[in-house]
This record gives structure tokens, sequence and C-alpha cells, in this order.
């Protein structure tokens, strides 16, 4: 395997006083290769935001703090970066996309020069550069009339076309890893559609990695080459795509696949893991999921689950997994 | 037994704006809902699915005179819901409730769970505090929280267990026709499911019929027993669950289908993408307004609104080229070539 362009090592992130903090993130390790996509699933407050936000060092410091970990791009720590570096790199070595593309654009600012502007803080370019650029990255998330819709505010495009344009700043400056945070959720299904398929695009075209985050398994099923299961701030299971769907190793992931309706369930009751996420004030020593979990047993209330390898690619924090399969 | 509990006769909404800004713009009002009709048999699940402004949300209004329909007919148990008195209206909201979708918007945040779902008892009569508390007590017990939570304020609660304190209103007073407008679409997918399994218990217990909102295709496909598609105001499909998910006749159900990721790969592969966007309901097209992103649109399209017409038992579309089938020979989609 070639080496990752973005490496997460240990990564546990703190909120509160020293002393008396919470732990949100618990040692979230993963690695994404170049062209890869790595899909982040979980469901709210699993903590997959936050680390997307840890990875552009977006934190609110204080009352957050990264605790412990290591965050590679390159094989440089951003962690140890001087904060005065940080936004030479963001936007252009890793670009991000959010959820609500309207509150992510500036209203009072024209789509062109917002793309401009992004263009003009990392590339030597002159006016009529950027110019062109930005026309170009219109035309490539494939906005119709880029010369006209140069000059639109936010508020006269759809919500799709809106988050094309949130691409197309991301893009703008070639980024080596694009953090897309529930790109597609508050689309419509078909306009969904466009924008997976635009995203696929972009990943064959210029070899970026994307981190997809999503509660949607549709959506990371769809796009994602290898995805990642978080439960209470901790991956409990990460995998190749195929795998995971196929064949859950962990209860959690399990649970979640079942309780989504589908063909194979029509007509049947669906499956709900009993219980509620807990509280992080209120998660113990052992695993976080034993007081949902159907598959529990003595050791999982007081000692908290390695990762076992399933397979070369599949790995998940269980007790239950057979020891011949581990 | 079925038996028609509500039936709806060519709603239509047109929203307008009271005075012209500019007297050279021209006319500015809005037509969310065109000429929609459909039927619900007491104790049964109609899905009504689209995408974001097509209109799903104001005919579930509409169907609960929340609004004022502009033209059209409501008979809710043999009663034209248009034409009651205030009075009379008031009478009949103990039959038809609604549940919607933010469970954080809809609860009032300075009030107890007791004072949230006794409101509706207060306001049909039952005023009695000793009774009232019995009542909710048994009602969260259905809804799966406990009694003790009746002290409780909206904001201790989770959002599942928010929506399940909007179900118990919803079904405090007994009603026997619900419309749950998007009622898991702002819920975690674990939480979702616990949603859709106490909606479907409930609706056993008490043979309540649901007008059931939603974008969401996997959960209309779990609970509905029929289902009607909208595109810009208009119905353009309606049927059995079964027909309208094994053979949708029009070419945007057939594309909303495919468009809906899966998780399944074999099913990936055959992806309908439509270019465009939902033209803006202030302009919609004329004649069929899905031509301007249909892959099949011919000049006939532009001119005629397509009619809805038998395709199968029980399944209407809105397409001019929708041919009457058997439904046995075609029992997969047509693949469609992609644009």
């Amino acid at each position: 395997m070639t080496e990752p362009v973005l490496k997460v090592d240990n990564l546990s992130i703190e909120f509160g006083p020293e002393g008396g903090a919470l732990r949100v993130i618990n040692d979230v390790s993963f690695s994404v290769g170049a062209g890869e996509c790595l899909g982040i699933v979980g469901e709210s407050g699993s903590g997959k935001s936050m680390t997307s936000l840890a990875i552009m060092r977006l934190i609110p410091s204080p009352p957050g703090r990264i605790a412990t970990g290591r965050v590679e791009l390159e094989g440089r720590n951003l962690l140890d970066l001087p904060m005065s570096q940080m936004p030479a790199i963001r936007g252009n070595d890793i670009a991000m996309i959010f959820q609500e593309p309207m509150s992510s654009l500036n209203p009072v600012m024209t789509i062109g020069d917002q793309i401009s502007e992004a263009i003009m803080l990392h590339e030597p370019m002159n006016a009529q550069q950027r110019y062109k650029r930005t026309l170009e990255m219109l035309t490539l998330v494939g906005i119709p009339d880029p010369e006209k819709r140069f000059k639109s505010y936010p508020h006269e495009f759809s919500g799709g076309m809106r988050q094309r344009v949130m691409i197309a700043m991301a893009l703008s400056c070639n980024p080596k890893v694009l953090i897309a945070d529930e790109p597609t959720t508050a689309l419509d299904v078909t306009i969904q559609a466009q924008v997976l398929e635009l995203m696929r695009d972009l990943r064959t075209k210029f070899q970026t990695s994307i981190v997809l985050i999503s509660h949607d398994l549709g959506v990371i099923a769809d796009i994602a080459d290898r995805v990642l299961v978080m439960y209470c701030g901790r991956v409990v299971e990460i995998a190749n795509v195929d795998e995971i769907f196929a064949d859950p190793a962990h209860p959690y992931t399990e649970g979640l696949l079942r309780s989504i309706p589908s063909e194979t369930n029509e007509g049947q009751r669906l499956y709900q893991i009993p219980g509620t996420v807990p509280a992080v004030a209120d998660r113990g020593t052992g695993c976080t999921f034993y007081d949902r979990c159907p598959k529990r047993m003595d050791i999982c209330k007081n000692e908290l689950p390695p990762h076992f390898k399933v397979s070369e690619t599949h790995s998940a924090a269980c007790f239950a997994i057979p020891e011949a399969s581990r | 037994m079925t038996e028609k509990l509500l039936e709806v006769r060519n709603l239509s909404k047109i929203f307008a704006p009271r005075f012209r800004i500019n007297p050279l713009k021209k006319d500015s009002s809005v037509r969310a809902v065109d000429n929609v009709s459909f039927d619900i048999d007491r104790g049964e699940t109609l899905a009504l699915v689209g995408e974001s402004g097509c209109g799903k949300s104001t005919t579930g209004r509409l169907v609960l005179r929340l609004l004022d329909a502009s033209e059209g007919q409501v008979t809710f148990d043999g009663q034209n819901v248009n034409a009651l008195s205030s009075s009379e209206l008031r009478k009949l909201r103990s039959q038809m409730q609604i549940v919607f979708q933010d469970p954080f918007g809809s609860l009032s945040p300075r009030r107890t769970v007791e004072q949230i779902i006794a409101e509706p008892m207060a306001a049909f009569g039952i005023t009695r505090r000793a009774e009232q508390r019995e009542r909710i007590t048994t009602l969260l017990q259905q809804v799966g929280l406990s009694p003790d939570d009746m002290r409780k304020y909206p904001r201790q609660f989770s959002g599942g267990q928010r929506q399940r304190i909007g179900i118990a209103r919803a079904i405090a007073l007994g009603p026997s026709f619900v419309v749950a407008d998007e009622p898991v679409s702002a819920l975690d997918v674990s939480v979702q499911a616990q949603i859709v399994n106490l909606m479907q218990d409930i609706q056993k217990q008490h043979r309540m019929a649901y007008l059931f909102i939603s974008h969401d295709l996997a959960i209309v496909r779990h609970i509905a027993d029929r289902v009607a598609v909208m595109y810009l105001g208009r119905i353009i499909e309606i049927g059995p669950k079964a027909t309208v998910f094994s053979a949708p006749q029009h070419p945007y159900t057939q594309a909303l289908l495919s468009a809906a990721p899966a998780i399944d790969p074999k099913k990936r592969a055959r992806r309908i993408v439509l270019t465009g966007d939902v033209p803006s309901p202030s302009a919609i097209p004329s004649g069929c307004s899905f031509r301007t992103r249909c892959p099949l649109a011919q000049p006939i399209c532009a001119q005629e609104q397509p009619p809805l017409k038998t395709v199968a038992a029980g399944q209407l579309t809105a397409c001019h080229f929708a041919e009457p089938h058997p439904i046995k020979i075609q029992s997969s989609p047509t693949p469609l070539t992609t644009a």
C-alpha cells in the first residue's frame, strides 16, 4: 500500500477544565490514502464532526483541547505547527465542505468573488487568472452559464447549486484532502444523487482523498471505499465497504444495519437497539456499548475491548468476536 | 372490510400575494397544490412522497384544514370539512390530528409534559385533574415513556423521546386519522426504527389511518399501504406500495427510486441521475411539469398536461407514455438511459 496522505493517530479531545475534563473523542486512529474515500458513520453526538474539526484544528479552545494524538498530513504533524501556519493549510491542503451550504456562504458576496477569494489566499495569480480559474471551477462542478452565475449571490441559488459552489470553492486550490461533513444531508434525493456523482467524478479526476462524514449508511455505501463506525467518541469498527455491509463484526454496526428498513425486512417489525446513547459523563471504564449490547459478557463491563482483526482490512472493538477469527 | 374515511377531491391551494409590489412584474402567485385527489380508508397508511417544495406538507395541512383550500373538497367520515363552521371544525379536531417533523420546535419549552398532553384533553371537556393524570399515565406508557416523565420539560428529553411526547399528544383523544409530517426525518437511524415501530403499534391498536408525509423512500416502503408521489404540487403517480415500488410507471418515480442510495451494491449500478433542479413553483412549466428534467420528454409534453390514468390495478400515472400493463410481466423497473 502507498503512504497514506492523511493519518490520524490516537486522537483524543477533551472539553472542560483540566482535571475535570470530559473526553468526547477517545483514541481515534485512521488513515486515508491518495484518491481514497473514507466514510465515517455514527449517530448524533458520536464525535464524527469533532474529529473532522480536530484535523483542521478548528476545535474551539478553550473549552476544548486536543489531549493526545497526532494528525499527519503527508508525514507532517499538524498539531505541532504554530496556529499561525494553519490558515495556509486550511483550504489549500485540506478543504472542508459543510452540511448547510447557505450558512457557510457569505450572503453579501457574489459566489464568484467567494471562490476567487479562496484562490487569492493560496495561489500566486493575478486577477485575470483568478477569474479564469473561478469560471473553470464553476464549469467543473456543473453550474451552467458560469459567466453569468459568477455575479450571482448565494440566495439566487438552490440548495444543490449552493453545495456545488461549496465544492468548487473547496477544490479551487487542488487540496490533497477533502473533508465533507454531511454534504448531502440538507439536499433532496435526486439532488443528492447529482452531488455524489460529482464527488465521485472529481475524486477520479484529481486523486483527492475524501473523508466523508454521514449518518446515512446508504450514502456511505454508495461512495466510500472504507468505512469507520464511531460510537460515543470511539472507533468501534473499521473495514472495507463491502465487508462492513455484508458482515459487520461489532454488535452496534449490526444493530444499525438491521434497524434500516429494506426489502429484506419489509413487513416485519424493525430491529431496535435497546436503550439510548449514554451521556459523556456516564461512560464507565468498560465498553461504551455495554448497556445496549445483545452480546455483552462480564468482561465488557469493566474492560475496554481493544481492536481485534477480523481480516487484513477489517477490525472491530468487541470481545464477542470469536478467538478463531481474530 | 375496508371503509372509506377520507375523501379528497380536486384540492388546490394558491398562495397569492395580497397586493402586487411591482405592477410591471407578472403574477407571482404560487400554485402549491394543484388538483390533488385521493382516498384513505380506515386503518390505512397513505404515504405522500416527493422532494422539498412539492406540496406534501401543504396537502397535509389542507386536509386538516389548518389551511383553507382555494379549490376542491375534503370529506372526512361523511362530513364536508371545508363547509364546517369553526365550532364544528373544532369538534372534529379530536378525530384528526398531526405529528410534526421537528420534535424541538413543536413542543412548548415552558410547559411540562403533563401540561402539553393535558391541553387537548382540557379543550374537549376532560378537565378533572385526576382523570387527566390517569390518561396521561396510560398514554406515556403506550408511547414508551415512564409516568414519572410527566413533570419534566421537553428540554430534558432526547429527540426521539420528544417525538414520543408529540405522538402522545396527537393520540390523546383517540383520533381516527393522523397526519404525520416527516415524523422521523430529524432522528438518528436507530431512533427512527423505534418511532416507526411505535407508530405501527399504535395504528394497530386504534385502527388509525395515517397520511404519512416523507421524502425517505425506505421508510415509506416499510410503513405505507399505498403511495402517492408528488411533483410540483401535482400527484403524478399513486398506487399500492407493491406496484409503485416494483413497477413505477412515471419517469420521475423511477428516477426518485433509483436515486435513493442503496446499501445493496447490486442496486447501485442502475441509477438515473436527473439533470437540473426542480423548477420554481411560481413558474411551473406548461403541460407536464416534469418535462424539463424528463429523459423521455417529447413535444406533446409541453402542450398537454397528462391526466392521471389507470396503468394497473389501483395504480394511476400521469405520463403520456405510461401504458397499461399487466403487473406480472413487468416486475422490475424499466431501465432508463441516463441523460
